[in-house]
This record gives structure tokens, C-alpha cells and sequence, in this order.
């Protein structure tokens, strides 16, 4: 992969080299051996189906797009409600809602063919097996440009959680790694004490980029009814709420491990995405934003040239980690 | 059954307020100059509405379009009556004529009228008389001569006027849980005074649009008659098309089997008697 390692601290990720002297900007950048052409995408369970964003704006144009996620099994989603809203944020207990993975290739895949970006498919296994049999299973369908695997997604009954512990995440990305030589993004949970050793075990796994964060788990409470107000309990939290913490996190991990990250959290402007270039994310992910303001994304990305030009950035490598310590600090 | 108009897809625009006005203490109308939008609206869809630049509330909130605005047989705007129950109708509450109002829309479906229909009956729980004037207009423009509306509301603060229930040309039956505004009692005891005089019968074309409650009510009610009936239901909404899967209710599969389907996109109008409620038999 490009950009490999290259210790703690530097300037990781896989941004684009930029044309040498010319004054055009250059957005795009390399995941393994995939070249996205812009550092803006969707987030995993935010773009439906596939056809649901062209009313508002040509899909064509985002960097990649995530889909939700695929299991092996069908899952038809956690009793409602499953959304509430809170201050600044949204937590949902969807339950990995999915047709399961044959289903799923044989009616949604077509589709998502046609959006014309990037397509990451994003899967959980139930098991470090399961995993790797989805994995491959997904290999072999034609259209796919990279995995995302889910390895933090609170809204499923507790079994392993392989966010939380080094080993069983770096054996998910060895397992997967030997099923597919498609480029693997591993998505990370918040929900860690320390994030870092997760970060650095899906890199000696064979992850060719982190993504991070998924949601943060939480509780809303009918005080009444005495009875959480989601049907599950508890619920993943996202929105502009969790933006601060996703940033911490990004940066965390940046510093770990030398893989491209891919900022995720609370993002909805181009000033947003700039502050996650600069906490060390190579491209960024627009979650929650794109439920309440449907062209959030492209916003993003026609945000960013004037952002740029404001840094004199001419290419990612020129702001991506370059967050400067306070004097002192 | 008849075919459903051919649904166009939404757009994401601003339109012009014209008017937001106070027609019951709750309660309000707001006129929405937007005539890129309105030309794909059909009666029972819905808008979702930003009601804060500022984000707070965060989500749109949907809302009903409560009546199609027409110059010359070409639409021109929407609008929507809301009541003011929080942060985000408190918000649309302060918008002014002049401003403009983000939106998304039309979204859901479209009512299927049989074109068989002669006579219709519109059921309204509370706030559910949200879409009752655009349907009843629709049903009227397609030569549905006998239309009746049923509008049940909490007391006198949540009553709005007939005359802003349902267009001239209606029968209008109005009660009260409390008895405040005209008789008191229950949507569904208009709807048996119906049943009972011969005036509602299979054939009938009936829309529904309240509280779960109401829905199951309704349901039992028109069973054992055999008469059919769409519901406009309400979930909590994250996107409002399709993307979050944050709106299920539960309905009763052709095979018996009971199915998680999305309010906003499979909906929000669904076949009353296959929709399961808690409390049914799983
Ligand atoms: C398809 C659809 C059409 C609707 N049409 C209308 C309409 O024509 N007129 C109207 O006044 N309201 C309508 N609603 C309900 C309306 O969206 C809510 O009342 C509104 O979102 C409340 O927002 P708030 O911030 O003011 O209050 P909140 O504080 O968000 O909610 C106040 C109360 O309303 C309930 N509520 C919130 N959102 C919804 C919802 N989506 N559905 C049902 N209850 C909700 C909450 O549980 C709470 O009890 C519709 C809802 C849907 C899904
Ligand atoms: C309703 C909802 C459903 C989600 N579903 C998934 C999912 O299926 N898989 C996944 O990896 N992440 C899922 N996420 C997490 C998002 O991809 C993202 O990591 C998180 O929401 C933080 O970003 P945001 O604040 O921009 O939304 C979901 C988020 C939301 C709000
Ligand atoms: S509100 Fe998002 S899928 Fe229905």
C-alpha cells in the first residue's frame, strides 16, 4: 500500500502528490491501491439504498460512497422507536437493518453500480469466520472498490466486541486480508478506553486505512414511563455532538499508526471536514448531515477549493496532520 | 385497485412563507410559495420542513400537506397546519411572511382512490386533520360528489374551524373528547353513526389520519363490515426518505408474516387492516 507506516507523528495518509509547480488543486488520494478523487464520502448507514441522493444532487461527484451495512444473515432492525433526537445529536438503535448479503448483491448492487463514485461496501461479521466469509463472498461481485468493515457497531446484541480488544481485531483484518485483495478500510469504535492499540492492531492486521468514529453509545431516558425511550435501550450517538471527540480520536490515531484515516463525526461544512484534515484525517465521512441537509456532502466538497486556498494548500499533504501543538503544550 | 399517480421525485428548496396563521390556540396554517415543488405534489404526501438555520432542533420535522395552492389549474404552493408542540413547531410558529423555509419534498406516497368510488369518508384524530383538506379536494376533483369528514379533537384549544377542516362541498361531523366544541365523543362514534345510517359501505373510499389508537379503533370498527380503508400513519422521522431506516411500523405480509416497512418511503399511506399495532396479536 501506499503510505505505509512511517512512525508517530508524521504526516500519514496517501494524499495525492499534487502537480508538481502547478497552482491546480488537487483533491484526491489513495486508499491501498484505490485513487479516490475527492476526500469527501458518505457514511455507512446514512445513504440508503443506493438512489435515494440523486433527486438532490449527481452522486458522480462525491469521493466514494459507504453503504450501509451487510451481514450475512437478514436482520430486519431493532423495535422502534429507534431514533430520538438530543441536543446537537441523533441516537438510533437501527440494528444493522439489512436483506442480508445475497439479497443484497443480487437487488442493491446493481443499483449502487450506477452512482458513478467510489463504492465501499461496508460488512460485520458475527464472528472473526463470519468475517471472513462475507468478505469473500462479497470479493468475487464485479463494482466493489473497497471494504469497510464495521467492527464497532453498538446496536447488536453484545457477542465479541473486536473494537475492544487488539487481538481479535488484528486477527478479523488478517482473516479478511487472506480472503480479498481489495483495499480494507477498518471503521473504529469510541468506545474504548484507549483507542490506539486497536488502531495499531488493524494496521499489523493488513488494514490499508482506519476510518473512525462510529458512534458513541448511549442512553435517553423517558423518566415517566420509567423505560429508555429507544425499543433497544441503549443507542449510538452521532450529530455535531460527537464532533470534538471524533476529532481527539482522529488525531489519536494518526499519530499511531501511519494508514490514512478517514474522519468521521458530527460533520456537516467544509470547515468541519478542514478541522478533521487537519487532526490527520486523508478524506473525511458525512454521516447524520445527510439526513437533514440532503446535499451536506457536496457542500463539503464545493467548500473545500476556497478552504484550501486560505491555507495555500494546493493537495491534501499540505494540510492533512499539519495541526500545530499550543506554544508551550 | 387503482393505479397510484406516477410519484416524482423531491426536491430540496426554499420557499417563500405567504402567510402562517393562527386558526385554533395550537394550531397553525402556513402558505408556502414554492411552485417547482408543488407541481409534483399529490394529495397525502408530506414536506419535511427545516425549522432552524441554527440547527437546533437538529432534524426536519414532517409535516402534511394540508392543501395544494393552484392559479389557473397550474400549483404554485403548499400548505401545511401544524400544532405547536415543541422546539420545532415552535419554531415554524415564529416564521413571518416574507422569509424563506427550507424544505424537502413531496415525499411518501400518494392516496389510491378506486375509480369505482362514489362516496368517500375522511377520519381525523387531533392533528391528523393535517391532510384531510388536500384529499378531500383531490377526491372532489376527481368527481367523488359525496365526501364526509370525521374530526375528532382532543378540547376547544386543539379544534380548529370547519371551515379550515375541509374544503365547501364536504360534510363536515366535528367532536370533542371533552365535549367543548360540539359533541362529545370519539372520531369513531361519528364514523358508527355512519355505519349505522347506511352512509358509509363497502365500495366507499375512507383515508384515516390520527393516533395509533384511533387507527385500531377504526380498524375493528370496519372489519366486520368490509370496508376498506387508507391510513396516513405518523413515526418519528430521521431523513424522511429513506436513508436512516429509522421509521418501521409493523405490517401484516401477504404471506401472513409480519414485516418491518419505512413509513416515509413504503408510506406514509398504508392499507389499514395490514397494519399491525402493539398490542395486536403477534
Ligand atoms: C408523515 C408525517 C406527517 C405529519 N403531519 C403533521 C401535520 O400535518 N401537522 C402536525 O402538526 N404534525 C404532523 N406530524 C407530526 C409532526 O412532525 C411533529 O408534531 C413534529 O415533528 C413535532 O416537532 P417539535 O419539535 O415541535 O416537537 P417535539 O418536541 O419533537 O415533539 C413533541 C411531541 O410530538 C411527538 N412527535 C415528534 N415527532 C413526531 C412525529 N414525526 N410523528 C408523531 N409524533 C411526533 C413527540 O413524541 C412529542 O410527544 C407529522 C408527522 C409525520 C411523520
Ligand atoms: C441512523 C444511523 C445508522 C447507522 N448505521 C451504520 C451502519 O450500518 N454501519 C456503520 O458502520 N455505521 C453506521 N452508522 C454510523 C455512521 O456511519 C457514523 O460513523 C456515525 O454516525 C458518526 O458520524 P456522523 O456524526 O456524521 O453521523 C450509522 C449512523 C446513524 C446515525
Ligand atoms: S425517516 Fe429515514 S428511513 Fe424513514
Amino acid at each position: 500500500m501506499s503510505g505505509g507506516p512511517t512512525g508517530p507523528g508524521a504526516p500519514a495518509g496517501a494524499p495525492g502528490a499534487g502537480p508538481a509547480g502547478g497552482g491546480a488543486l488537487d483533491l484526491s488520494l489513495t486508499v491501498g491501491a484505490l485513487r479516490l478523487p475527492n476526500p469527501v464520502g458518505t457514511a455507512s448507514g446514512t445513504f440508503g439504498k443506493g438512489l435515494e441522493f440523486q433527486p438532490f444532487y449527481d452522486t458522480a461527484r462525491l469521493g466514494f460512497v459507504v453503504v450501509k451495512t451487510i451481514t450475512t444473515e437478514p436482520r430486519a432492525g431493532n423495535p422502534p422507536p429507534r431514533l430520538v433526537e438530543t441536543p446537537g445529536g441523533l441516537l438510533n438503535s437501527i440494528g444493522l437493518a439489512n436483506p442480508g448479503v445475497e439479497a443484497y448483491l443480487a437487488e442493491v448492487l446493481p443499483r449502487l453500480r450506477t452512482l458513478g463514485a467510489p463504492l465501499v461496501l461496508n460488512i460485520a461479521g458475527h464472528s472473526v469466520a463470519d468475517f471472513e466469509a462475507l468478505a469473500r463472498r462479497v470479493a468475487r461481485e464485479a463494482g466493489i472498490d473497497a471494504l469497510e468493515l464495521n467492527m464497532s457497531c453498538p446496536n447488536v446484541a453484545r457477542g465479541l466486541d473486536y473494537s475492544t480488544d487488539p487481538a481479535t481485531a488484528r486477527e478479523v483484518l488478517r482473516r479478511v486480508r487472506g480472503a480479498t485483495d481489495l483495499p480494507l478500510i477498518a471503521k473504529l469504535s469510541p468506545n474504548v478506553t484507549d483507542i490506539r492499540p486497536i488502531a495499531e492492531a488493524v494496521a499489523e492486521g493488513g488494514a490499508d486505512a482506519v476510518s473512525a468514529i462510529n458512534t458513541l453509545v448511549g442512553l435517553a431516558i423517558d423518566w415517566r414511563r420509567r423505560r429508555p425511550v429507544l425499543g433497544r435501550g441503549v443507542g449510538g450517538l452521532s450529530g455535531p455532538c460527537i464532533k470534538p471527540v471524533a476529532l481527539r480520536l482522529v488525531r489519536q490515531v494518526h499519530r499511531a499508526v501511519g494508514l490514512p484515516v478517514i474522519g468521521i463525526g458530527g460533520i456537516e461544512t467544509a470547515d468541519d471536514a478542514m478541522e478533521f484534515f487537519l487532526a490527520g484525517a486523508s478524506a473525511i465521512q458525512v454521516g447524520t448531515a445527510n439526513y437533514y441537509r440532503p446535499r451536506a456532502c457536496l457542500e463539503v466538497l464545493e467548500g473545500l477549493p476556497e478552504r484550501f486556498a486560505a491555507l495555500g494548500a494546493r493537495s491534501l499533504a499540505d494540510v492533512v496532520g499539519t495541526l500545530e501543538d499550543p506554544p508551550g503544550a | 385497485m387503482a393505479a397510484a399517480p406516477a410519484l416524482e421525485p423531491p426536491v430540496c428548496m426554499e420557499g417563500q412563507i405567504l402567510e402562517n396563521r393562527v386558526i385554533a390556540p395550537v394550531t397553525r396554517v402556513m402558505k408556502v410559495h414554492a411552485p417547482e415543488a408543488a407541481a409534483r405534489m399529490h394529495a397525502g404526501q408530506f414536506v419535511n420542513l427545516l425549522t432552524s438555520a441554527e440547527r437546533v432542533p437538529l432534524l426536519r420535522r414532517p409535516m402534511s400537506i394540508h392543501r395544494l395552492v393552484r392559479h389557473h389549474e397550474v400549483a404554485s404552493g403548499f400548505y401545511v397546519l401544524y400544532d405547536v408542540v415543541g422546539p420545532g413547531t415552535r419554531n415554524l410558529a415564529r416564521m413571518k411572511p416574507g422569509e424563506k423555509v427550507d424544505f424537502v419534498g413531496p415525499l411518501g406516497n400518494a392516496i389510491t382512490v378506486p375509480p369505482a368510488a362514489r362516496r368517500a369518508v375522511l377520519v381525523a384524530g387531533g392533528v391528523g386533520v393535517g391532510p384531510i383538506k388536500a384529499v378531500a379536494e383531490d377526491l372532489l376533483a376527481r368527481g367523488v360528489r359525496d365526501v364526509t369528514v370525521c374530526y375528532g379533537a382532543r378540547d376547544y384549544d386543539h379544534s380548529i374551524p370547519v371551515k379550515e377542516a375541509a374544503p365547501d362541498g364536504c360534510r363536515v361531523l366535528v367532536c370533542t373528547d371533552d365535549g367543548s366544541v360540539a359533541r362529545k365523543g370519539r372520531v369513531t362514534d361519528l364514523v358508527e353513526d355512519l355505519l349505522r345510517g347506511g352512509r358509509l359501505a363497502p365500495g366507499d373510499y375512507v383515508f384515516a389520519c390520527g393516533p395509533h389508537a384511533m387507527f385500531r379503533a377504526l380498524r375493528d370498527q370496519l372489519r366486520p363490515f368490509g370496508i376498506a380503508a387508507e391510513a396516513a400513519t405518523e413515526e418519528f422521522m430521521g431523513c424522511g426518505f429513506g436513508v436512516c431506516f429509522g421509521c418501521p411500523l409493523r405490517q401484516r405480509q401477504p404471506d401472513g408474516s409480519v414485516a418491518y416497512r419505512l413509513c416515509c418511503v413504503d408510506g406514509c399511506i398504508f392499507p389499514l387492516d395490514t397494519l399491525v399495532f402493539d398490542g395486536d396479536p403477534a
